[in-house]
């Protein structure tokens, strides 16, 4: 019932009443009414066996004495109440001595005296009773009374219409009654509503309610009040520790950007020392190398095989000082110079990489097949650093065969996760892990070009983004490279 | 008689009064006028008279300690109270054995009644009702004399009964017996009769 549960209180209460009170009187009314209407059907019964004996009695010297006429006459005087129908008087042997019928009406009399007793038929009632002459104490007839309802449906309906009035006017004065009671009874709980709305739209916690009771309102009053004051502490506690936290966090704030700035100098600092570092490491390294090669030329023919090869070696290894030492001021600039993350298309990023390596793709045959690659939240620069590096990775431990390398990327919960195929060498399970910590490099230094810090500063790029990196591999079949970006960068730098 | 009787049923049985069916007239017509031929029957042929009188009597007979029902005697009339009543028939008895039959085996008030029969008024002795045939017509003074005061009933069926002393007269209305009450002789008598009793008689005067 929707409609009821949506209407006031009020309502609610005024409709319990008028409908409790309503039941109630019907009920009774109807109580009352089928009551009266066997009451008077008893009356009847009564007053028909009174009137036959009475009539019966009287009769009893017109019946013995066999005068028909008398007992005709004694019969007439029922004319006077007009529920009685008619009425017939058998003698002894049962045959109808004298009758009376109303006029216009017919009584249906029987032959022959029926069993004693009340019949009620439809609208009408019959009654059969011997006629007794007491000091013989014989039977000397019988007498039979009908009588129709008439007057009691007269009565009934007269009966019914002051009830149906009555209940009209209780039904009334109910409903004003309940109006009056709601208003006494609801107001508590009005006051009490208006509090808690006031409370909830303004946010007022100082709100009270008066408490006028005892009763279930007055509990909830009470409780309602001692909720208010409890939130209203509540409230200043948390104002007050609020306070509290906005000093502690200004501090933190004020010492955190200090701690940055510190940082940030540091990382000016060691930017500028590992510039100049490489700088100053590698001006002498090129001088060891370019007067070496000097030294080789000018006086090329002079020396023999071994010291031209001793050269060699000698600017061999300064070449590959320099090498190492860019590579580690690549490495450590993962951090330092670090762009911030923004939007970045994988796509275009693998654009780029191919044409970074184009020479090394052409000349190797090497096929790229990439599968639908998303577009993430990453540093763009270092995003090409990563792949490029693993690209060629892939390129330069190829095997016999033409390298083959998928680029694919799928969608988890957290993260996106992206894999790089090949069909190369593979590496083998011990190795797995070590592959990405700084120079580890599995083969040796003529098998393979490179300082071995390239899976090192993929691995760094992609720490920095908050992912991983791990690779699995069956040597001899190939190797495939995991690593995941998450899906959002907490860290902005 | 039959043919009196089968007229009077049926008119009883298929008209019951007061029908007013045509039919019922006539047949009530019927009955009237066999009645009326009857009685010139019974004036005319003595023969008839034994024959007519047998149901007569039967219905006197009836009506007879009916009155024991509707009269109250004096109190000291009784030596107990199961003294039975009686019936005295004074004269020749014209009721045969009707009114033997009538009063077997009936109580009123708890007693018995008895018929006794006298040929001599100075036989008459602890009677209640005394039935004065018509053989005793001549006597019928003097009878009233002597029983003048006496708390006894008097019944008979002569014509002038009531009207020389006795109580209760018996005559035809139609083909009906009626009767006629001479109440100032029974209040004389110390007899006391009910009104409805009295309400179904002709009250007569005494002359």
């Amino acid at each position: 019932m929707p409609w009821f549960s949506d209407t006031s209180l009020a309502g609610k209460l005024k409709l319990a009443i008028v409908v409790t009170t309503a039941i109630a009187l019907v009920l009774t009314c109807l109580a009352l009414f089928v009551h009266e209407f066997l009451t008077f059907r008893r009356t009847l019964e009564r007053d028909l066996n009174t009137t036959a004996d009475v009539l019966g009695s009287a009769s009893v010297p017109a019946i013995v004495y066999n005068d028909p006429e008398a007992a005709g006459e004694i019969l007439n005087s029922l004319h006077a109440d007009s529920q009685i129908v008619g009425a017939l008087i058998y003698d002894d042997g049962g045959e109808a001595f004298a009758s009376y019928s109303r006029s216009g009406a017919d009584p249906a009399f029987p032959e022959r005296a029926p069993e004693d007793g009340a019949r009620f038929e439809g609208e009408s009632l019959s009654i059969v009773v011997p006629i007794i002459e007491d000091r013989g104490e014989d039977r000397v007839g019988t007498f039979f009374l009908k009588a129709d309802f008439r007057r009691i449906y007269e009565r009934m309906r007269l009966y019914g219409f002051v009830l149906a009035s009555a209940l009209g006017g209780a039904l009334l004065l109910a409903f004003l009654l309940s109006h009056y009671f709601q208003r006494m009874l609801l107001q508590p709980i009005r006051r009490l509503v208006s509090a808690a709305t006031t409370v909830s739209g303004k946010k007022d916690y100082s709100v009270r309610v008066e408490s006028a009771s005892t009763d279930e309102v007055g509990v909830l009053v009470d409780a309602f009040n001692q909720m208010l004051d409890e939130i209203q502490q509540q409230d200043a506690a948390l104002r007050g520790a609020k306070d509290e936290l906005e000093v502690r966090v200004a501090q933190r704030t004020r010492e955190l950007e200090q701690r940055t700035k510190d940082l940030e100098r540091s990382n000016a600092e060691l930017e500028q020392f590992a510039y100049v570092a490489s700088h100053d490491l590698q001006e002498p390294l090129r001088m060891v190398a370019s007067y070496t090669q000097l030294l080789q030329r000018r006086y090329g023919e002079k020396l023999d095989w071994d010291a031209l090869e001793f050269m060699d070696f000698a600017i061999d290894g300064a070449h590959r000082m320099q090498n190492l030492i860019n590579d580690l001021l690549e490495y450590s600039r993962v951090g330092t110079r670090g762009d911030r993350f923004g939007p970045v298309d994988v796509t275009k990023i693998l654009e780029e990489v191919k044409a970074n390596l184009r020479k090394l793709l052409e000349d190797t045959g090497t096929e790229i097949k990439l599968g639908e690659l998303p577009r993430i939240v990453a540093d763009e620069r270092q995003m090409v650093q990563l792949l490029q590096n693993l690209v060629n990775n892939a390129i330069k431990f190829r095997g016999e065969r033409t390298p083959r390398i998928f680029i694919g990327a799928e969608e988890t919960e957290t993260e996106w996760l992206f894999r790089v195929e090949d069909n190369g060498i593979g590496i083998e399970n011990e190795y797995l892990e070590r592959i990405f910590v700084v120079f580890q490099r599995l083969h040796g230094y003529s098998e393979t070009a490179g300082t071995g810090i390239g899976l090192a500063i993929c691995k760094k790029i992609v720490d920095r983004h908050g992912g991983r990196i791990w690779v699995e591999s069956e040597p001899g079949k190939g190797s495939t490279f995991f690593f995941t970006i998450p899906l959002t960068i907490d860290r902005a730098t | 008689m039959a043919f009196l009787n089968t007229t009077r049923a049926m008119a009883r049985q298929t008209c019951n009064p007061p029908a007013r069916s045509p039919a019922c007239r006539v047949l009530r017509g019927l009955a009237g006028s066999a009645g009326l031929l009857a009685l010139f029957a019974l004036a005319a042929s003595p023969a008839l008279q034994g024959n007519v009188r047998v149901p007569e009597y039967e219905a006197k007979a009836a009506f007879l300690y009916n009155f024991f029902r509707f009269v109250d005697w004096p109190e000291d009339v009784f030596d107990g109270e199961t003294d039975p009543f009686r019936i005295g028939v004074l004269g020749v008895d014209p009721f045969g054995g009707y009114l033997d039959n009538a009063v077997r085996d009936r109580t009123i008030d708890g007693r018995a009644i008895e018929v006794v029969r006298y040929s001599r008024l100075g036989d008459i002795e602890g009677v209640h009702l005394l039935f004065v045939s018509e053989s005793e017509r001549d006597e019928l003074p003097a009878i009233m004399e002597r029983l003048a005061s006496r708390p006894i009933l008097t019944v008979g069926d002569v014509d002038g009964f009531a009207a020389h002393g006795g109580m209760v007269e018996f005559f035809f209305r139609g083909q009906r017996v009626a009767f006629r009450i001479n109440h100032t002789a029974a209040q004389r008598a110390g007899l006391s009769m009910s009104a409805r009793l009295l309400s179904l008689a002709v009250l007569v005067e005494e002359s």
